[in-house]
């Protein structure tokens, strides 16, 4: 179980590491599509993670107050920044601009790095049960 | 088992990650494409963003709690 978790941050940080790689050069096309991967993706894991926290918070009951509303004040941050993002990208892409683009790369993984943080949250909930 | 069970909805996380490196991969090993075909494909990812902008938006976030002044 432990090793699912450390496996699931370790693909989180080679993603980083690749989409670091390819937008820092001029290879526009490859730097945009890797940031739209990326925001994609981003959007999936955050309903996976969403749909774990809804569980364990309101039906399991299985996490403390703090914990849950934690979860939802970073939920109604990302429904903000989110749009921003894919906001920012599109506007990357249509004046060709790469510092426009890095700004939508910092906000994805700012969004990234809070998300494993959270997903994190649930595995250590769930590693706790098992040692119970 | 029960452990187990609770710990099924974190899987699917996983192959996404996996099918998302994949796919970066791919797009850093594409060879050299014409314009045409760079634009087609940065527009089909642009609609997958805008309707993964709507599903964000229509997302249902858990209900907030009451937090124990005392805890």
């Amino acid at each position: 179980m432990h090793r699912n978790r450390k496996s699931w941050v370790c693909l989180v940080l080679v993603v980083l590491l690749i989409a670091g790689c390819a937008s820092g050069g001029d290879k526009s096309y490859k730097g945009l599509a890797i940031t739209a991967v990326t925001l994609d993706n981003l959007a999936g894991q955050m309903q996976a993670v969403n749909g774990v926290f809804k569980q364990k918070c309101n039906v399991e009951k299985s996490l403390t107050p703090k914990q849950c509303n934690g979860f939802v004040d970073f939920g109604e941050k990302f429904k903000k920044l989110y749009p921003s993002a894919v906001g920012l990208w599109k506007s990357s892409r249509t004046v060709s601009d790469t510092a426009v683009q890095g700004q939508a790369d910092a906000v994805v993984n700012s969004l990234i790095t809070e998300l494993v943080k959270w997903g994190s949250v649930v595995g250590y909930d769930v590693l706790t049960q098992l040692k119970k | 088992m029960a452990a187990l069970a609770q710990f099924m909805p974190l899987l699917p996380m996983i192959p996404g990650l996996v099918s998302e490196v994949r796919e970066i991969i791919s797009i850093l090993h594409t060879p050299a494409l014409t314009e045409e075909e760079r634009n087609a494909r940065l527009d089909a990812l642009m609609a997958r963003l805008d309707q993964r902008v709507a599903e964000i938006e229509a997302m249902e976030l858990p209900a907030r709690q009451e937090e124990d002044p005392n805890a």
